[in-house]
């Protein structure tokens, strides 16, 4: 792993995209139904992590904060901590409550599970069949996807606690699924549509399809939007099998397997022809039941895109700063085209990175303007690349989180083999722009 | 409040000043989130385009004001860059000023910039780190100034404060620093100094304010470079612009420099006029009293045939403003001179200074609603038969979600709404919005909904 340390080349880092871990377990709980997270740190961080996902989405997300004063360091900050979940509790009542610790509260010591703890044996009853819980997420260490993942966790040992370890009979029919964050909404709705396909019911989680793919059917709330509601989240224990997409998820995967011996698979990613074959044998085994004739014709049509497309990604060498499960993915796809050279930049450490095909650096976007200007023909990441892509004189694709400035980034959808074609489009387009920049 | 001791709650200028036990607001918990004083001082700085930025924090720090693109500016060679030191677990532990000294050599040694402004936040504050020292010993390394700020995110529950850190950082080590040659001045040099609000605005401030024959020469929270603000000093007249945290900026430099300020916005003609005025009025100068007096006719009687038609559509509609800080005040004037009526505003986060502001600006019949939530402005904007809400931040997805039409002042505009130009801009704006016919689409009901 020594090559996996953070920003080798040196110390501080220079245009940062790292997001941090609080962002991640704030999307998560987007994807729970009536859940609010609660920020225990200073304004500006809840106000920085609201801004970055509502620009991202372009909808409202549930957060609430805490209130911070330079006192709460010194004697400590239950009361604080109580007030606000006091208030979210008689304003709001949420199913779900996370009292999300920041770097300045761990560095204070805060004691948060304890305030909580405190907090739902004086009002056991008020809160039954719901959550209450508390997560240390500090801005020092990890990235989105760990915040994410990490969150995920977090629910699915909560839901366990809840309705306890149980060896109750399987039904074969069900599956659970846990989509990474790299996962837009609109990938997490494909592949719902894909698995019920087959006859099986699928309870995902988090659920981002149904909250931050923007909809109006709830009015103004302070609540999240969609997502797997809790009372639901109890099936999950009874279901036949666990699908993970992302190696960030097979923490949650692993703690349902143990609590109730459900086996699980992780998938790296879906994005490609051999990937999307993978998920399809394996839903096929699972459910015993045949393909629907519509999957059948987009393998179709993915293989002739691919055809058409050969030498547009012919030769190319293509660049890209990413969370580390979305690099994977992409690596493994642009594999599959026949690119020249993918050379990777993320934001944090993580197993998967070696896994990929040329090499993966830790750094920021100063690395990656460097490896533009050695030569590339286009720049994938999130918003916050497009001036150094600029800069390199570099197409720019914006993916990732966050992109700013673009209508229905959420609804993109890369995974299946619709989703590959429609990926393949976009990059090939792309980098088609290059090709005529040259020419002219 | 402390008496006697001159710390930033004490502003004589202030009109909140002679209240007793009365600074900021305590911070309350909820959804009300107004960033912190580290990013208000971020937000203030960032503008100075061509010095290098340097957040001494974690990761999540540098998050709250940079990579944004309303905010990016095209000016000076490090616009745009954010530089972080990205404080790890290690450092929380062993402390991060090895690592900040080195950082700053890094971007002086590979950016050259003129200056590096070195923030301090709430990690860097518990950890008792000496960053006044470590700057210190920077500038004597690569020999440039290094100016610390320190406003961590922990001391308050508004950015407001962290501009006023801001400027004081400004008063004490950069302002006054640089000098003019003689013929580089001009008569007329003013300093806009206020809050920032996107790059469009101050260009097209500075462009109005130069066809009336007056230069700008730095302005401070806007698109400028370090050595303008070094030398801000030489101006013969400061402008405190739509802000009410850089007041003590302008008090401080009025005390040293002997510089003569005043307050005023360019957002509607009466204010664009009453700002020339005070301009004309600080530099006793007839010919240029006389330039400005005709610049005014000119500009207002080419906008009148222009917005006679808007006027005419915009005419009895009526407005609900759910909008946070200067936001809620600097629009009053020009909403009601292209005709709108204003039923309510809703705020969540103004001070005092803010609520006077808005008062001053409004007629009777408009009810003021302090510490506002969602629910009572849908209520306030349906009770009224409202038109329009006008929104900002994050406070948009209020009415989207309930199908109202709004207008985002904050984020909505591919324009500027400052100046002449401006009135235009918002004119068009507002017509097009009411015009939208999603409004009317987003009302329909599906086929199978009977």
């Amino acid at each position: 792993m020594k090559a996996y340390r953070e920003n080798i080349s040196k110390l501080l880092s220079v245009n940062p995209f790292r997001v941090s871990q609080a962002v991640g377990g704030v999307l998560a709980l987007q994807g729970f139904f009536r859940s609010l997270p609660i920020i225990y740190g200073a304004h500006g961080c809840v106000e920085a992590i609201g801004q970055l996902l509502s620009q991202h989405f372009r909808e409202p997300v549930a957060l609430e904060n805490v209130t911070i004063h330079d006192s709460n360091l010194i004697f400590g900050g239950n009361d604080s901590a109580r007030d606000a979940l006091e208030m979210a509790m008689s304003r709001y009542k949420p199913d779900l409550t996370v009292l999300i610790g920041t770097s300045l509260t761990e560095m204070v010591g805060e004691d948060l599970e304890n305030d909580v703890k405190q907090f739902v044996q004086e009002r056991a009853g008020a809160l039954r069949k719901k959550l209450v819980m508390s997560l240390h997420m500090p801005d020092y260490e990890g990235s989105l996807e760990t915040g994410y993942a990490r969150m995920t966790e977090r629910v699915v040992e909560a839901v366990i606690g809840l309705y306890g370890r149980t060896a109750r009979k399987k039904r074969r029919n069900r599956i659970n699924l846990l989509p990474g964050p790299h996962l837009t909404p609109g990938d997490v709705m494909e592949l719902k549509e894909i698995i019920s396909s087959f006859g099986l019911e699928v309870i995902t989680l988090p659920d981002l399809s149904s909250s931050l793919c923007g909809h109006l059917l709830i009015g103004n709330t302070k609540l999240s939007r969609g997502g797997v509601p809790l009372d639901y989240l109890d099936k999950m224990l009874t279901s036949g099998c666990t699908v993970a997409v992302g190696g960030c998820m097979e923490g949650a995967a692993r703690l349902i397997e143990q609590a109730s011996g459900i086996p699980y698979r992780v998938f790296p990613s879906l994005t490609g022809l051999q990937a999307t074959d993978d998920f399809f044998e394996f839903l096929i085994k699972e459910s015993r039941s045949d393909v629907e004739v519509k999957y059948r014709w987009q393998r179709q049509i993915l293989l002739d895109s691919m055809l058409d497309a050969r030498c547009v990604y012919q030769g190319k060498s293509i660049i890209a700063a990413l969370e580390p499960d979305h690099l994977l993915g992409l690596s493994e796809w642009l594999g599959e085209m026949g690119v020249k050279a993918f050379r990777a930049v993320a934001p944090s450490a993580s197993p998967v990175l070696e896994s990929i095909k040329d090499r993966a650096i830790i750094g920021d976007l100063e690395d990656m303007e460097r490896l533009a200007k050695e030569g590339a023909d286009l720049w994938i990441g999130s918003s916050h690349g497009q001036p150094g892509a600029q800069r390199a004189g570099v197409t720019f694709e914006p993916m990732g989180f966050p992109v700013f400035g673009r209508l229905c980034t959420s609804l993109a959808v890369s995974v299946g083999y619709r989703g590959t074609t429609e990926l393949l489009g976009r990059v090939g387009n792309a980098l088609l722009t290059t090709e005529s920049g040259v020419r002219k | 409040m402390p008496k006697g001791r001159n710390n930033l709650f004490v502003e004589p200028d202030c009109e909140h000043n002679n209240q007793e036990k009365k600074g900021c607001v305590r911070p309350k918990p909820g959804g009300v989130s107004r960033g912190c004083p580290f990013a208000g001082s971020l937000a203030a700085l960032m503008p100075i385009a061509d010095a290098a930025h340097l957040v001494h924090g974690t990761a999540g720090c540098l998050e709250s004001g940079w990579g944004y693109p309303g905010n990016r500016i095209d000016f000076g060679s490090l616009s745009g860059y954010g530089f972080s030191t990205q404080l790890n677990n290690r450092d929380m532990t062993m402390g991060g000023e090895r690592k900040l000294l080195q950082s700053i050599g890094y971007i002086a040694v590979n950016y050259r910039p003129p200056a590096i402004f070195v923030y301090a936040t709430c990690v860097t504050v518990l950890l008792m780190e000496d960053i006044d020292s470590i700057c210190q010993e920077a500038e004597q390394i690569w020999g440039l100034p290094v100016i610390p700020v320190h406003s961590p995110g922990l001391t308050g529950s508004s950015s407001n404060m962290g501009r006023k850190l801001a400027g004081e950082a400004l008063m004490d080590r950069v302002i006054g620093k640089g000098a003019h040659k003689r013929e580089e001045l001009t008569d007329f040099d003013i300093n806009l100094i206020g809050e920032y609000s996107g790059t469009e605005e101050g260009r097209s401030i500075v462009g109005l304010l130069a066809k009336a024959g007056i230069r700008v020469l730095a302005q401070i929270t806007g698109e400028s470079r370090y050595e303008e603000v070094s030398r801000s000093h030489l101006a013969k007249v400061n402008m405190l612009v739509c802000s009410r945290s850089m007041i003590t900026l302008v008090r401080k430099m009025k005390d040293k420099y002997a510089i003569p300020y005043f307050e005023g916005s360019f957002y509607g003609e009466r204010e664009i006029r009453f700002a020339m005025r005070q301009i004309g009025f600080h530099f006793h100068n007839p010919d240029l009293d006389k330039r400005l007096h005709r610049f005014i006719r000119k500009e207002e009687e080419r906008l009148r045939p222009e917005l006679a038609l808007v006027r005419k559509e915009l005419k009895g509609k009526t407005a609900v403003l759910y909008t946070d800080g200067v936001d809620s005040w600097i629009y009053l004037t020009m909403l009601q001179e292209l005709g709108l009526k204003i039923a309510a505003i809703g705020t969540n986060r103004n001070a005092q200074e803010d609520l006077s502001r808005i008062r001053e600006r409004l007629t009777n019949g408009t009810q003021i609603i302090n510490d506002c939530d969602d629910h009572q402005i849908v209520k306030i904007f349906r009770d009224r038969k409202a038109d329009l809400m006008i929104v900002s931040g994050r406070n948009e997805f209020v009415p989207l979600k309930e199908r109202i039409p709004f207008l985002n002042v904050a984020r909505d505009q591919h324009a500027s709404y400052a100046g002449y130009e401006g009135v235009r801009n918002f004119a068009q704006d507002l017509l097009g919005t009411l015009e939208q016919p999603v409004w009317v689409i987003s009302g329909k009901s599906a086929p199978w909904e009977g």
